[in-house]
C-alpha cells in the first residue's frame, strides 16, 4: 500500500521535472533560434541604418555623432551631372535589359522546361545559361573585354547592354522556369484538345499563368542590371557610365557624405524595386 | 458508326501498349471501355482525342479518316480524370473557351454555355472561380466544357475516381441522364466496371493492350466467354468441370462435387469433356444438397454475408447469403447452382483465348 | 477522296503532329543559347587564346609559377571557402528556424527582407562598412565614447595575422564585407533545400529519443548537406573572384586575385598574362566544382536548379 504511495508520488514529481526539463528546453531553443534570427537580421540593416544616418551630416566629412542634420546633400546628388548622367543611363539600360532579359528567359525556360528535344540538349542549353553563376564574374568581364578590344568590337552601350543581358539571363530563366515547371503541362493539351493552336494555345493559357513570374522576373532584371559594377567596368569605356561605376569613383575620391546620400537614394530604389518583385513571386 | 478503329497500335520503344486493337461505336450510345490499371485504355483515348500519335492503325470518325489530323483539328473532346480546368478564368470562359476557338460570336457563345451549364445542374455558375468549387461541381463544368462543342464523340478518362461513393452514384445517374437529353456518343473509360456497367448501352473489356470481349453489360457479366472477363466483371467462382450431357444451348457438368446445368457461352461450339465453369456468389443459395462444404470464414457486408466455403470435394468457392438465410463458421451446409456458365481460360481447356473484334452482333 | 490525296494530306499530319514541334523548339531556343554562347563561351575560348599569344607560348603560364602570383590565387579561394563556412554556419540555424519554426504568414516577409540586400549596390554597402570601422567610425566613437578604450581601434584594412602558409583568414573588413554581401544568398539557397527537409523526420527522431545534437546530425545534415554544398559552391566562387569588396576593405597586403587581373589589365596592360591570370584561376575554381559535384546528391540538388 505504502510502496504504491510511494511509487505514485515518485512518478509525478519525475513527470514534473521532465515538464520542466521539456519548458526549458523548448525556452532554450525558442531562445537559440530568436538569438541567432535577431542578430542576423540585425547584422544585415545595421550597415543601411548607419549609411542613413550619416547622410545627414551637415559636413562633407561626418563626425560621429553627427553635429547636425540636414538634407543637403540628397540635394548635391540629384543635381550632379555626371550622377545624375550615371543614374539615367542605369535606369535605362535596366529596362532594356528588365525587357529582354525577361523575354530571352522565357525562352530559354521554356526549352529547358518545356521543348521536344533531347535530353542532353536541354541540359546542354541550361549549363550554358546558367554560366554566368559559375564562372567568376572577372574572368567573363575580362573575356569579354580582351574579346571586345582585340575583335574590335568596341566598348561602349552595346557592349555593356549585351553584358547585362548575358549576367541577368539566369536569373530570369530560373525565376520562369520555376513557375513553368510547376504548371501542368494538361492544360495545354486540354487547350488543343478545345480547337487552340499551339500559338493560341500559349497566349490564352500558359502566359497568362506564368504572368507573376514573367512580371517578378522583369523587376527582378531591373534590380540586378541596375546595380551592375564589374562587367560594366570592363566594357564601359570612355564615353558611358553607370549610376555604379560613378559610386565607384566618388569612393576613390572618398567624398563621404555625398557618398552616403547617394547610396541612400540607390538602396531605397532598389529596394522598393525588390519589394514589388517579392510581393508578386514567392520563392519556390 | 460514328467512331470506328482498325488494327490501332501504340508502341513506346520495347513496351506495346495498345495492340491491333478494332472497336466499333454507334452514334447516340453510351459506350464504356474498362479493364485493369495499365491495359491501355487511357492511351487508346488519348489516341482517339489526337494528342498522341498511333503507331500503326486507323482512326475514323463520322466516316473520315482522322488518323494524323492533331487535337485541334478532331470533332472529339476529352474530359481529363483530373479535370484540368484553366485556373485563371472563370467557369463561364473555362466553358466557352472551345467555342471560343471556332470562331462563335460572344452573344452566340454566351447564350450556348448559359444553356450547357443549365444543362449539367450548374445554372448561374458562370462568374465563379473553378478552384473555389467542390469537386462535383468541377466535375460537370468539365463535363460542360467538352459538351458544349457538340462532339462527334466525347471522351471521359476516369472522371469519376477522385469522387467518393456517394457523390459518385450521384454522378453516375447525372452523367446518363445528361447523355440521353444531350444525345452525344459517350466514350467512357474507366477501371471501375461497377460504374460502366450501370451506364453504358455497351462495354468493351480491356486487358494488355486488346479488347478481350465486348458486349451490352448484362450480356458480359452473365454470359462472359472468358475467365478474365468473368473475373474482371464482379466476383467469380471458377471450377473445373466435366461436361456429361448437353441439350439446348445447355450443358450439363460435374464440378465442385455436385452436378448442376451451365449455360454456353455465344456460338462457339459445343466444347467436350473438361473445361472450366463459372458460377457467381449470389447464384448459390444456402440450404440445398448440389454441392455440400463447410464454412470457413464469414465476412460481413452490411446487406449481406460473404461465406468462404470449403467443398467436401476440394477447393473453395465464395457464397453469398440473402437477407433470409444466414450462417456460422464451421457449419456444414449444402448449396443449390442457381445459375453457372462455360468460360473459357487463358491457359488450355479448349480453345486458346483469342482477342474479339467488338462488333455489335448482326450489325454493319 | 482519291489515294493520293489522302497520302499527302496523312504525310503532311504526321509532319505537323510529330516532327514539327521538334524544329519549332529548337528555333526558340536558339536565341537565347546564342546570346548565352556568345557572351559566355565565346570569351573563354578568346581569353584562352590571348593567354597562349603571341604567337603560341607558354611563358605566360610559366610566368605565374614561382611568383607571387600562385599565392594569391590560393589566398584567394582560401579567403572565399572562410567566408562561405561562416554562412553557412550562421545559414543553418536561420533557416531551420524559417523553413520550420516560424510562423506561416511571417514566413514570406522576413525571407524577403532578409535577402533584400542581394539587390542592392555591393559597391554601396562595402563603402558603408568603411564608415563603420573606420578610426572616426561608428564603432571606435561608441567604444572611445564608452571608455571601453582609451584610443580607437585599427578595424579596417588590417590583415588578420591569423593563417597558415599562403591560406589566411580574412581580415575583420574584408571578412565582414564579404558575409554582409553573400550571406543573402547562402540563405536563400539553403532556405530552399531547408524547406525541402520533412519536418516530421525530426519528429520521428524525437520521439525515438534524440537530443538536438543528435537530430541535427542524423537527421537535418544529411538531408541539407547536398543542398549547402550546391550553394557553396556557388559562393565560394564568387568571393574569391570579387573585385569591389577587396578594393574597398582589404588590407594591402591581402590583394586578392581580382584585383591582379584588373591591374595586368588596366595599367600595366599586359592582355596575355591577365588573361593567363584568369584562365589558370578558373581552372582551379572549376576544378573544386568538380570535386565537389563529384557527390551525387550535390549534382541532383544543382539540376533542381
Amino acid at each position: 500500500m505504502i510502496a504504491v504511495a510511494e511509487r505514485t508520488e515518485r512518478a509525478r514529481t519525475e513527470r514534473a521535472v521532465d515538464r520542466l526539463r521539456g519548458g526549458l528546453a523548448t525556452a532554450i531553443h525558442g531562445g537559440f533560434f530568436r538569438v541567432t534570427v535577431g542578430l542576423t537580421a540585425l547584422f544585415l540593416y545595421f550597415p543601411v541604418v548607419v549609411t542613413a544616418y550619416l547622410s545627414l551630416s551637415p559636413a562633407s566629412q561626418p563626425s560621429i555623432p553627427l553635429d547636425g542634420a540636414t538634407l543637403r546633400w540628397y540635394g548635391a546628388v540629384l543635381t550632379d551631372a555626371r550622377f545624375v548622367r550615371g543614374l539615367v543611363t542605369s535606369t535605362a539600360i535596366g529596362a532594356v535589359t528588365a525587357v529582354a532579359g525577361t523575354g530571352l528567359g522565357l525562352l530559354a525556360a521554356r526549352t529547358v522546361v518545356r521543348a521536344r528535344l533531347q535530353g542532353w540538349v536541354r541540359l546542354g542549353v541550361a549549363l550554358v545559361v546558367a554560366l554566368p553563376l559559375f564562372v567568376p564574374t572577372v574572368v567573363v568581364a575580362l573575356g569579354i573585354g580582351v574579346a571586345a578590344g582585340r575583335l574590335g568590337l568596341g566598348f561602349g552601350l552595346g557592349p555593356v547592354l549585351a553584358g547585362h543581358l548575358y549576367w541577368v539571363l539566369p536569373f530570369s530563366t530560373f525565376l520562369i522556369a520555376s513557375r513553368y515547371a510547376n504548371l501542368d503541362d494538361r492544360l495545354g493539351e486540354a487547350a488543343r484538345d478545345l480547337g487552340a493552336d499551339g500559338v493560341t494555345a500559349f497566349r490564352t493559357v500558359t502566359l497568362p499563368l506564368l504572368w507573376p513570374a514573367l512580371v517578378a522576373s522583369v523587376l527582378f532584371c531591373f534590380a540586378l542590371s541596375f546595380n551592375e559594377f564589374l562587367i560594366t567596368f570592363f566594357l564601359a569605356g570612355s564615353g558611358v557610365t553607370t549610376m555604379p561605376l560613378e559610386i565607384y569613383g566618388k569612393v576613390r575620391i572618398g567624398a563621404t557624405s555625398f557618398l552616403n546620400a547617394a547610396s541612400v537614394l540607390v538602396l531605397l530604389l532598389s529596394g522598393a524595386v525588390a519589394t514589388a518583385a517579392a510581393s508578386l513571386e514567392p520563392p519556390t | 458508326m460514328i467512331l470506328r478503329t482498325e488494327g490501332l497500335t501504340r508502341r513506346f520503344g520495347e513496351t506495346t501498349a495498345v495492340a491491333d486493337l478494332s472497336l466499333s461505336i454507334a452514334a447516340g450510345e453510351f459506350f464504356s471501355l474498362v479493364g485493369p490499371s495499365g491495359c491501355g485504355k487511357t492511351t487508346t483515348l488519348r489516341m482517339l482525342a489526337g494528342l498522341e500519335s498511333p503507331t500503326a492503325g486507323r482512326i475514323e470518325l463520322d466516316g473520315r479518316d482522322v488518323t494524323d489530323r492533331p487535337a485541334q483539328d478532331r470533332d472529339t473532346n476529352l474530359v481529363f480524370q483530373d479535370l484540368v480546368l484553366f485556373p485563371h478564368m472563370t467557369v463561364a470562359e473555362n466553358v466557352g473557351y472551345g467555342l471560343a476557338r471556332s470562331g462563335v460570336r460572344r452573344a452566340a457563345r454566351e447564350e450556348r454555355v448559359a444553356e450547357m451549364l443549365s444543362t449539367v445542374g450548374l445554372a448561374g455558375f458562370g462568374d465563379r472561380d473553378p478552384t473555389e468549387l467542390s469537386g462535383g461541381q468541377r466535375q460537370r463544368v468539365a463535363l460542360a466544357r467538352a459538351l458544349v462543342n457538340e462532339p462527334a464523340v466525347l471522351l471521359l478518362d476516369e472522371p469519376l475516381s477522385s469522387l467518393d461513393r456517394t457523390l459518385r452514384a450521384e454522378m453516375r445517374g447525372e452523367l446518363r441522364r445528361i447523355q440521353r437529353d444531350v444525345g452525344t456518343t459517350f466514350l467512357y473509360v474507366t477501371h471501375d466496371q461497377e460504374s460502366a456497367m450501370s451506364m453504358s448501352d455497351r462495354m468493351a473489356v480491356m486487358c494488355g493492350g486488346r479488347v478481350v470481349e465486348s458486349g451490352p453489360p448484362a450480356e458480359l457479366y452473365d454470359r462472359p466467354r472468358t475467365a478474365f472477363v468473368a473475373d474482371f466483371l464482379g466476383d467469380a467462382n471458377l471450377l473445373p468441370a466435366t461436361v456429361r450431357g448437353r441439350a439446348d444451348g445447355r450443358v450439363t457438368v460435374d464440378a465442385g462435387g455436385g452436378r448442376f446445368d451451365a449455360a454456353l457461352g455465344g456460338a462457339r461450339g459445343a466444347p467436350d469433356g473438361r473445361v472450366t465453369v463459372m458460377v457467381r456468389p449470389e447464384d448459390l443459395h444456402l440450404g440445398g444438397d448440389t454441392l455440400t462444404g463447410t464454412i470457413r470464414d464469414v465476412e460481413y457486408r452490411g446487406a449481406h454475408e460473404e461465406y468462404t466455403v470449403a467443398l467436401d470435394a476440394g477447393g473453395t468457392i465464395r457464397v453469398r447469403s440473402g437477407t433470409a438465410s444466414r450462417a456460422a463458421i464451421g457449419e456444414t451446409v449444402g448449396l443449390d447452382v442457381f445459375d453457372a456458365a462455360v468460360v473459357r481460360r487463358e491457359d488450355g481447356d479448349g480453345d486458346a483465348a483469342d482477342p474479339e473484334t467488338a462488333r455489335p452482333e448482326g450489325s454493319r | 477522296m482519291s489515294g493520293a490525296t489522302d497520302r499527302l494530306r496523312r504525310r503532311v499530319g504526321r509532319v505537323r503532329t510529330q516532327r514539327g514541334p521538334a524544329l519549332v523548339d529548337a528555333g526558340l531556343a536558339a536565341l537565347p543559347t546564342l546570346l548565352a554562347v556568345s557572351l559566355g563561351v565565346v570569351p573563354l575560348v578568346l581569353l584562352f587564346v590571348e593567354s597562349v599569344s603571341p604567337p603560341v607560348t607558354i611563358e605566360n603560364y610559366a610566368a605565374l609559377g614561382g611568383s607571387v602570383y600562385p599565392e594569391i590565387m590560393i589566398r584567394s579561394l582560401g579567403i572565399g571557402v572562410a567566408v562561405t563556412l561562416v554562412c553557412l554556419t550562421v545559414a543553418y540555424p536561420v533557416t531551420y528556424w524559417l523553413a520550420h519554426r516560424c510562423p506561416g504568414r511571417y514566413r514570406l516577409p522576413v525571407l524577403v527582407s532578409f535577402t533584400l540586400p542581394l539587390w542592392l549596390n555591393y559597391v554601396v554597402l562595402n563603402y558603408t562598412w568603411v564608415w563603420i570601422l573606420a578610426s572616426d567610425g561608428v564603432v571606435n566613437a561608441v567604444l572611445t565614447g564608452l571608455g571601453v578604450v582609451d584610443r580607437p581601434l585599427d578595424l579596417l584594412r588590417t590583415a588578420s595575422a591569423v593563417g597558415v602558409g599562403p591560406l589566411e583568414l580574412p581580415g575583420l573588413s574584408l571578412g565582414l564585407g564579404f558575409v554582409h554581401i553573400y550571406l543573402p544568398y547562402v540563405l536563400l539557397t539553403m532556405y530552399v533545400s531547408m524547406e525541402r527537409l520533412d519536418y516530421r523526420q525530426v519528429e520521428a527522431a524525437r520521439d525515438l529519443g534524440a537530443g538536438d545534437l543528435r537530430v541535427f546530425l542524423d537527421v537535418v545534415v544529411p538531408e541539407t548537406y547536398a543542398g549547402a554544398v550546391a550553394g557553396a559552391l556557388i559562393v565560394y566562387a564568387r568571393i574569391a573572384g570579387a573585385f569591389a569588396t577587396p578594393q574597398i576593405l582589404a588590407a594591402p597586403a591581402e590583394q586578392m586575385i581580382a584585383q591582379i587581373i584588373t591591374t595586368q589589365f588596366y595599367d600595366v596592360l599586359d592582355y596575355p598574362f591577365a588573361a593567363a591570370l584568369s584562365v589558370a584561376f578558373l581552372a582551379v575554381v572549376l576544378a573544386g566544382f568538380g570535386i565537389g559535384a563529384l557527390s551525387t546528391d550535390v549534382r541532383a540538388a544543382l539540376k533542381r536548379w
